[in-house]
């Protein structure tokens, strides 16, 4: 049990959630984070998280008994407590934009690292939007954000919406090496992405219906631009290459979401080469080996019918990017088909990678140093 | 959100993984192993498996009896696991065959899948030379020690010719690297007894198709099954129909094969399954000696039950 101790302490405010519960089901079995705080609002708040979860639990292990005694705290009003007891916490609340903001920066300044599963601050200049394979250099923003707020520890990152994880991915590498002008993009998006299943949401059942609320579609425009930005001293300052335009639509898949992309190059290149460096690509954590990293971040697929919400969606623990059928396009250099796991890649396993990222970067101490020795 | 081997050694040992977490929930196939030309047949054996991941089948048993384990050899199992490992690249759970009547055999099978990556290992009792349950205990805690993942047991006293006993398992479960048993002597005294005394630290697994109903309507978590061979899809619809807790639903899928249960087992499994897939043009070739091709008027009653659940057309 001395390893145990010697864990980072993770609080999970909003814990009670759907967002939340995932949280609570990955760390049960992660190596480096314990879960030492639940907080929710004031309805659960005082309930043993049992108590406060009973007949909504809705992943497909059970409850782990680590987290069942645990007294739900206040997400509002007990933020110096929670601040105290923890080394960081992961947020994912469903309060208003303003109030999750608020919320988010009374805990930064409180010192307690805030990695959020919200959008509230996609959009603020200094608070980092990761995607730990594409653009770990952005966490240098975080001495900025820190000077502003006041505060030596404490601080906000986001991550990106679930639906640019099945395209970015693949687009970053070919941006990188050969310049990005233009994409077009179509999303095919799982209802698990809107918190919901087929037992209560029967109209999705043999449907598709071709608007997803909340801006979906600008989300899916503008958050690439940032994930892409530059580092300035204050600001990350958003790429204005590629234009992006993209349609999302609502299809009766459970997890996973699909992107159908077209894309034009600024240098020509050949399917060989694409392809290649996809197969090639690494990121900082499959460098520094990360505990919820896919050993291998894109997979392409030479099948013409891969790949398949059903089928690929979890491949790697639902962590790595699918890839197929990238083929010439008439109007545009190339198009091909991307894939990712909304919920896993795309929201609570991709907010876990970060968090690892932070504490092997040393943005977060506390914890198990040792491990994070090993690792340089 | 566990990957195989290298983080197993990366982070600090056994305490950072949950062993007490039931390897799977729901339905696992004991996939048969394709063969061409004498040899394995890779290229089939993913297609395979690919038709059980789109089915909804949360995990791979590969080297099971089903996969005629007992007619490989050593080089043959390593790298079929191998195979599993990287062709389901953490999609759903693989599960490896490796239980023995020979510890040391046992232990070095174990040992071999978790480098290759398994996330689990199946240990069947000692068979044909058999032991007392003393020597159960101690084979098992013995292989248990050595290896870092969990270990679902298999009972299957029709094949094996011993039985373990409550108080053996519950005296087993003791042990963290020990998750449950699948369970196939359709003895529901023992099974009962077993979850009663156990309370959450052991799961159970049928290890019979015509039992999956019954046993998880009294606390079984799931099925290894053969039937999902041919059907993967309903035999994930009844069992998570069953862990949602709706049996009366589960229990129509499971009568309505309960025929084809019977038939896919009319003779020694593999033979009537792999015929089966043969006769769904899935190709899998014929099982290895001393199995055999099955007689002709077991293989009408086989078509006919195929017929009768639409799995072949008049």
């Amino acid at each position: 049990m001395e390893q145990q101790s010697k864990k980072y302490k993770v609080g999970i405010v909003g814990a009670t959630g759907m967002v939340g519960q995932r949280f609570i089901a990955i760390i049960a079995n992660h190596p480096w984070f314990d879960v030492a705080s639940v907080a929710a609002s004031s309805k659960s708040s005082g309930k043993t998280y049992e108590e406060a979860v009973a007949g909504r639990w809705m992943m497909k292990d059970p409850l782990p008994e680590s987290v069942r005694e645990l007294v739900v705290l206040s997400a509002e009003s007990d933020i110096r407590k929670i601040a105290d007891e923890v080394d960081f916490i992961f947020c994912a609340v469903t309060m208003s934009r303003e109030e999750t903001s608020a919320l988010e920066e009374a805990f930064a300044k409180a010192e307690c690292p805030v990695i959020s599963a919200n959008s509230a601050h996609r959009n603020t200049p200094d608070v980092p939007m990761i995607i730990p394979e594409i653009n770990p250099q952005h966490l240098k923003i975080i001495e900025s954000q820190r000077k502003r707020l006041g505060v030596e520890r404490g601080f906000i990152t986001v991550k990106s919406n679930c639906s640019i994880q099945s395209y970015v991915p693949a687009l970053h590498p070919l941006r990188e090496k050969f310049g990005l002008e233009k994409v077009l993009v179509c999303t095919y998006q799982a209802i698990s992405g809107a918190g919901k299943t087929f037992e209560t949401w029967p109209e999705m059942i043999e449907n598709v219906i071709p608007y997803i609320g909340g801006d979906e579609e600008k989300k899916s425009e503008r958050e690439p631009l940032k994930i892409w930005g530059n580092l300035e001293e204050n600001s990350i300052v958003p790429a204005s290459l590629p234009d992006i335009s993209a349609q999302c639509v609502r299809v009766a898949a459970l997890d996973g979401h699909m992107a159908a992309v077209h894309m034009s190059l600024r240098e020509k290149t050949s399917k060989e080469n694409i392809i290649g460096l996809w197969r090639e690509y690494e990121g900082l954590p499959q460098k520094l080996n990360l505990p919820s990293a896919p050993r291998q971040f894109l997979h392409y697929f030479d099948e013409q019918d891969r790949p398949q919400t059903k089928l690929d969606c979890m491949l790697e623990n639902g962590m790595a990017i699918s890839l197929g059928r990238l083929r010439e396009d008439s109007q545009y250099d190339y198009k091909f088909i991307g894939l990712s796991h909304n919920t896993l890649r795309g929201a609570a396993g991709g907010a876990v990678l970060t968090a690892e990222l932070l504490c092997a970067e040393g943005y977060i101490s506390g914890g198990q140093k040792a491990i994070c020795a090993s690792l340089q | 959100m566990r990957k195989p081997s290298m983080n197993m050694t990366r982070c600090v040992g056994k305490d950072c993984i949950n062993m007490k977490t039931p390897v799977f929930k729901g339905s696992a196939t004991a996939i048969v192993t394709p063969f061409r030309e004498g040899k394995i047949d890779f290229k089939k054996l993913g297609e395979l498996i690919d038709f059980q991941i789109a089915g909804g089948t949360a995990a791979i048993v590969i080297n099971g009896t089903t996969g005629e384990c007992s007619t490989q050899t050593i080089e043959e199992s390593t790298a079929a696991i191998d195979f599993c490992v990287k062709h389901i690249n953490s999609r759903v759970k693989v599960i490896a065959g490796t239980g023995s009547n020979d510890t040391q055999s046992a232990l070095f099978m174990s040992q071999s899948a978790e480098k290759s990556g398994a996330d689990a290992l199946m240990m069947v009792t000692p068979y044909y030379n058999k032991t007392t349950q003393q020597g159960l205990i101690k084979h098992f805690n013995f292989l248990a020690d050595r290896v870092n993942l969990p270990i679902i047991l298999y009972n299957v006293p029709s094949r094996t010719g011993l039985s373990f006993t409550a108080e053996t398992y519950t005296e087993l479960a003791k042990h963290p690297n020990i998750n449950g048993v699948k369970e196939a002597s359709g003895d529901f005294k023992l099974i009962g007894n077993t979850l009663a005394a156990c309370d959450g630290d052991f799961f159970v697994w049928s290890g019979n198709d015509e039992d999956v109903v019954p046993l998880m309507s009294i606390g079984g978590l799931g099925i290894i099954s053969v039937l999902s061979n041919v059907i993967p899809a309903e035999v994930a619809q009844m069992t998570k129909l069953c862990l949602d807790g709706d049996y009366g639903k589960a229990a129509k899928i499971h009568l309505k094969y309960f025929d084809l249960i019977d038939k896919l087992f009319i003779e020694v499994n593999p033979i009537p399954v792999k015929t089966a897939l043969n006769l769904m043009g899935m190709d899998v070739g014929e099982p290895r000696m001393p199995l055999c091709e099955m007689s002709f008027d077991n293989l009408e009653k086989l078509k006919k039950a195929m017929k009768r659940v639409g799995l072949l057309i008049e």
